[in-house]
């Protein structure tokens, strides 16, 4: 079947800031650095599943989403109960599944990174204007801890084109690298950073419902979404989805 | 708007159905899909990368090259929407 073209060139504001690049640097099963160009047309992930597609969807939802609000592998698991197994430790750990025995069907998690240990990610955003607004968190597992309360955590962000090469040589020295780069907003805490890229990127930020539910439409989960000022979500689709349209909050 | 196993249990048309009312809300979509639905979404996005691992523990992604005019992924004719060989 031919499937329908897109209206042509749906215009999008000048200024809305699209994703451009996802840096991610000893994230999951993605060790060391990979570094994805993405096109401001719309960006696809494709490969068998078990791969690492969602775990740099997750990436995504690391960078914007809440960590109390963060829900790795939420499309899995809305429609099975698995992925539970995914956290911000195996994705600093690089936890991996080893059949163990193919009778059984027996999993033993191994993980790519034990010891002190840290990841990094960067969300590059831009808009046609030419302005540039980067997100990056470092992530960090000293010794053998292995809890979700472990996990250190610093979040910056540019305005200005930054590569995750430019941290290569973080020590864990937060001091430091706030003294290597005094350009950027730098913070301990998810709730000012949040604040400033959505003033950055132009989302109204309303702390009390600030971030649209997981979606649950059986076709896929949005993790996120959001355009121009208005929070939004689906409603549950009563019977056919093709009938249903957005509600706007 | 961020997609995860997208359009897993849609058909075609329902899938380029709601694509083209995600265009023309106005969202870049970021979408992870299986081989399947390549054919269908590849008109409403402007790149995509294939995510390999390997020994079940070393992801890495390979850039596909798009070719604009046609709003097609440039994948080797005989892997075109179907499960292609390893890509490494």
């Amino acid at each position: 079947m031919k499937p329908a073209t897109p209206s042509s060139g749906s215009p999008f504001d000048a200024d809305q800031f699209r994703m451009r690049r996802l840096q991610v640097f000893n994230w999951g099963t993605f060790s060391d650095l990979h570094d994805i160009p993405m096109a401001e047309r719309g960006f696809l992930f494709v490969g068998p599943s078990g791969t690492g597609k969602t775990t740099l969807l997750d990436a995504i939802s690391a960078l914007l989403v809440p960590p109390r609000w963060v829900d790795f592998n939420a499309a899995a698991r809305e429609a099975s109960r698995a992925g539970r197994d995914r956290n911000l430790v195996s994705y600093v750990r690089g936890a991996w599944a080893e059949q163990k025995d193919d009778e059984s069907g027996e999993i033993a998690m191994q993980y790519l990174r034990t010891g002190t240990a840290w990841s990094a990610l960067a969300l590059t955003y831009g808009n046609s204007q030419g302005r540039v607004v980067v997100l990056v968190q470092l992530f960090w597992l000293r010794g053998s801890s292995n809890g979700n309360t472990d996990v250190k955590r610093h979040y910056l962000i540019f305005e200005r084109p930054f590569d995750l090469r430019e941290i290569k040589d973080f020590d864990l020295d937060v001091r430091k690298l706030k003294k290597s780069f005094p350009e950027a907003f730098a913070r301990e805490d998810f709730q000012p950073y949040r604040e400033r890229f959505c003033r950055l990127l132009g989302i109204e930020s309303e702390p009390q419902r600030a971030w649209p539910r997981p979606c649950d439409i059986n076709w896929g989960a949005p993790i996120m979404a959001r355009r121009s000022t208005r929070p939004w979500c689906w409603t549950r689709p009563s019977t056919k989805p093709t009938t249903n349209s957005p509600r706007w909050p | 708007m961020v997609l995860d196993k997208a359009f897993d249990k849609a058909d075609n048309e329902f899938t380029a159905l709601a694509m083209n009312i995600f265009a023309n809300f106005g969202f870049q979509m970021i979408v992870a899909t299986p081989l399947k639905s390549v054919m269908t979404l590849e008109p409403f996005i402007g790149g995509a990368c294939f995510v390999h691992i390997s020994e079940r523990r070393y992801s890495s992604i390979l850039m596909i090259e798009y070719d604009s005019d046609h709003q097609r992924l440039k994948l080797p004719e005989h892997t075109h929407g179907e499960t292609p060989v390893a890509a490494s």
